[in-house]
């Protein structure tokens, strides 16, 4: 199997006026083709500064922004700027951004909206490209004469098709779903997760699905990314996590699900999740962690590879 | 598109406000379509600066309907002139003697009117280089007859009855062998000619008009040799004190014609003033919003820098030093003010707008920047541009008015301002020409209420937080 996106100890500072934000700190995975990732955090655990690390969609006050990231066997941080909007971003992988209900202009019409990946990526004529979307609209089950309404008069569920509609146009490999369900009600968001598991499997696309949704993750992805404080702390097929996860981060994640019939007492973590301004020393999770140990306070955690490419960041298994 | 136009229009007709302001706006926009079509503006600045065309108009005259208000009825201008046939003129030729004419034009009309005239011109037109001796006689009602005069006319020849001092010094000692006294006041030429000649003339208080039928002879002695092709005329204009509409000013213009044809100026200054503008600095801040870092910096401070320029000197300085038409006054006007304040707010407002997630979501697909300034951000500020614009066009009709009363500008233009500059330098409030300082004010104050009843209704719409429960 191919790798479609590789990273390999990427890091993302912001600098602010408190100090640095450390919110991707050495980040490293591997996707196969045709394989879904789901990275799941909590909010403010820099899931979404990872997302948009992975595209170069950098605010201005980047401090560091290294690494290597290969996508389709291309190093593309060797790249220019405009060489990355031109042959990767959206030919590649495109993204439907957070709060994607609102990521359409209110003042242009669907369709044309719909095209402009097209006009500006594949220099397609206006006319072929509204044609393109058209097709698209009834792809992801819009009825085609939408393309000349505007966005005011789409219901959510209807925008958000449409945004994931505008990352599929151009037909990239890789598709970043930034919490893409987490305006929408449940109905909404049920129909809206079954489009795109209907998408993976007709398009043969790969997802980088974020979110902090555990049983949502688990609907579309094959591998888990858990995320905290800027670094992933377990890497792990999915099958596998879910029936016996490793970290003690993801067990208690797992934990705190609330579940419908069961009569059981949700857990949650004690604590909150550390500043990414000064994350504590050694193990980030050692303030909050059951099993925290003496070295885990003092010496952060290596990758501990448990098959080819599972990994977790623990001291709990350093020692066996 | 027309379907939302109709619905917003409807909405907007619902606040009777706007109803009011549109309909002051609209009947401005026709008063001004009427002034550009009958009337090339460029021949309206030629006719309003001319002195002859307007050399048969009273001087400082009040609009006629004045009279429909008064008990005392002021006297419209009177015109008679022997080159036209009308009635109430007659041209006959009389024979004196052997040889020798007499070229006689009467003129004959009705003063009905209880003040009297302003003034009075006899004009005298011949064609011969021969000079000729022409006589005037004045008969007023009752027969009363007097000489006004011998003149030797040669060519053209204006004589100014109400200046002539030596019928008034005859006048005078006629009446003290009449009446057996002199008037206590100094008698005017106008009133003399036109007076109930009774004690009451003794009286500037009680001195009446002899309402009837005045005669005007004049006589021109003509040899046999010119008989038949001298040709003698005259014109004799008797100036009412109202006039038109509008009534007239110290060079017997018109007023209605500054009036009409400043409407246009008024209105195209404003908004084009306004309109361009308030677009250039929106414009200007969406780029300095949007690209940031240096260009930002350099907007913001030749903004600051602009921001504490004094506005009216440079204006003033301008002026002094070069010959400005009102079209270039409105480039400078433009110039100096965009970038103006506007920038700094309207920034503050796209700084907001940039984090809006479809703009975001727009720089994720790549759309490229001047793109996403116009077709993004730009549009979503502009329901709060549009009253912003409405309500600052009589700012700059008002600017107009004001830089005109402060002498910037052509002084041959034909604006609302230039009218109150010359009503301001005749000192006309202290004279009593109120009607000269409140016809163009009126007029200001009623585009300025037009636009700011519009204005502010479409704030209250396009703005929902200004909305009233």
């Amino acid at each position: 199997m191919k790798t479609i996106l590789n990273i390999k100890d990427l890091y993302l500072y912001y600098r602010v006026r408190a100090g640095l934000v450390k919110a991707v700190d050495g980040v490293s995975l591997d996707l196969y083709n045709d394989e879904s990732l789901a990275v799941l955090g909590e909010s403010g655990s820099g899931k979404s500064s990872f997302a948009r690390a992975i595209l170069r969609l950098l605010p201005k006050n980047v401090y560091r922004f290294e690494g290597s990231i290969y996508i389709d066997g291309e190093d593309v941080m060797k790249l220019s700027d405009d060489e990355f909007n031109d042959r990767i971003r959206w030919s590649k992988i495109s993204m439907v951004p957070q709060a994607s209900m609102n990521a359409l202009n209110p003042v242009i019409k669907i369709g044309e909206q719909l095209a402009e990946p097209l006009v500006i990526h594949r220099n397609m004529n206006k006319s072929d490209a509204l044609e393109r979307a058209r097709e698209m609209l009834k792809f992801v089950g819009i009825p085609q004469e939408f393309v000349d309404r505007y966005p005011f008069e789409l219901s959510g569920g209807m925008r958000q098709r449409v945004v994931i509609a505008m990352a599929l146009i151009t037909q990239p490999s890789i598709v970043i779903l930034d919490e893409p369900t987490s305006a929408l009600d449940v109905l909404t968001q049920a129909n809206i997760m079954n489009l795109l598991k209907k998408i993976k499997i007709d398009r043969k696309v790969s997802y980088v699905f974020i979110t902090h949704d555990i049983a949502l993750s688990s609907e579309i992805s094959d591998r888990i990314a858990v995320m905290y404080a800027g670094q992933i702390v377990e890497y792990n097929y999915a099958d596998k996590f879910y029936k016996e996860p490793q970290h003690p981060y993801s067990q208690l994640l797992l934990s705190s699900v609330p579940t419908l019939r069961e009569d059981k007492k949700i857990k949650f973590i004690p604590g909150e999740p550390p500043s990414l301004l000064s994350p504590p020393p050694g193990c980030r999770f050692h303030p909050r962690c059951p099993y925290a140990m003496d070295i885990c306070r003092r010496e952060e955690p290596p990758i501990l590879y448990m098959d080819g490419h599972s990994y977790v960041r623990c001291w709990l298994y350093a020692k066996r | 598109m027309i379907k939302q136009l109709t619905a917003f229009a409807r909405e907007l007709l619902i606040y009777r406000s706007a109803l009011v302001g549109i309909i002051i706006i609209t009947s401005l926009i026709l008063l001004s379509l009427y002034a550009v079509i009958t009337v090339p503006y460029e021949e309206i600045v030629r006719k309003w600066n001319s002195i002859e065309i307007w050399e048969d108009f009273p001087r400082n005259a009040m609009p006629s309907w004045i009279n429909i208000f008064t008990h005392r009825k002021l006297p419209e201008t009177i015109i008679l002139d022997s080159r036209r046939k009308e009635l109430g003129i007659n041209k006959t030729i009389i024979t004196i003697a052997s040889g020798k004419y007499i070229l006689r034009i009467l003129f004959t009309f009705n003063y009905i009117y209880d003040d009297f005239p302003s003034e009075i011109i006899l004009r005298l037109y011949s064609n011969t280089t021969k000079q000729t001796t022409t006589q005037i006689t004045w008969i007023k009602p009752g027969e009363i007859e007097y000489i006004l005069g011998r003149k030797l006319l040669r060519g053209y020849e204006s004589y100014y009855v109400s200046s002539d001092e030596e019928f008034l010094k005859k006048f005078n000692a006629n009446l003290i062998s009449k009446l057996g006294s002199k008037p206590n006041y100094d008698l005017s030429v106008n009133i003399a000619l036109f007076a109930k000649e009774d004690p009451s003339i003794l009286s500037r208080d009680t001195v009446e008009v002899s309402k009837g039928e005045y005669r005007v002879i004049v006589d021109a002695l003509i040899g046999e040799e010119d008989l038949g092709r001298a040709q003698v005329d005259a014109k004799l204009v008797v100036y009412g004190k109202v006039y038109g509409v509008a009534g007239t000013d110290h060079r017997r213009r018109d007023l209605a014609l500054a009036l009409i044809w400043g409407a246009p100026i008024a209105l195209a200054f404003g908004l084009v003033a306004s309109i361009t503008i308030t677009f250039a600095q929106m414009f200007i801040a969406a780029i300095s919003a949007w690209y940031g870092k240096s260009l930002d910096f350099v907007i913001q401070r030749i903004t600051e820098i602009f921001m504490v320029l004094p506005f009216l000197p440079i204006l003033l300085m301008i002026s002094y030093f070069y010959k400005i038409t009102i079209w270039t006054l409105l480039a400078v006007v433009i110039l100096l003010s965009i970038f103006g304040s506007g920038v700094k707010n309207y920034r503050a407002m796209f700084l907001q707008i940039k984090e809006i997630p479809y703009i975001e979501a727009a720089i994720a697909y790549g759309t490229s920047s001047l793109r996403i300034v116009f077709r993004y951000m730009i549009p979503k500020i502009l329901p709060t541009i549009i009253p912003t614009i409405v309500l600052s066009v009589p700012d700059f009709v008002f600017l107009e008015a004001v830089l005109a009363l402060l002498g910037v500008g052509d002084p041959r233009a034909v604006t609302w301002g230039r009218v109150l500059e010359d009503a301001a330098r005749e000192a006309a409030l202290y004279k009593g020409y109120y009607y000269w300082i409140l016809e163009p004010s009126i007029l200001l104050l009623l585009t300025a209420l037009g636009f700011a009843l519009l204005g502010l209704t479409l704030d209250k719409i396009l703005n929902p937080r200004l909305r009233e429960m």
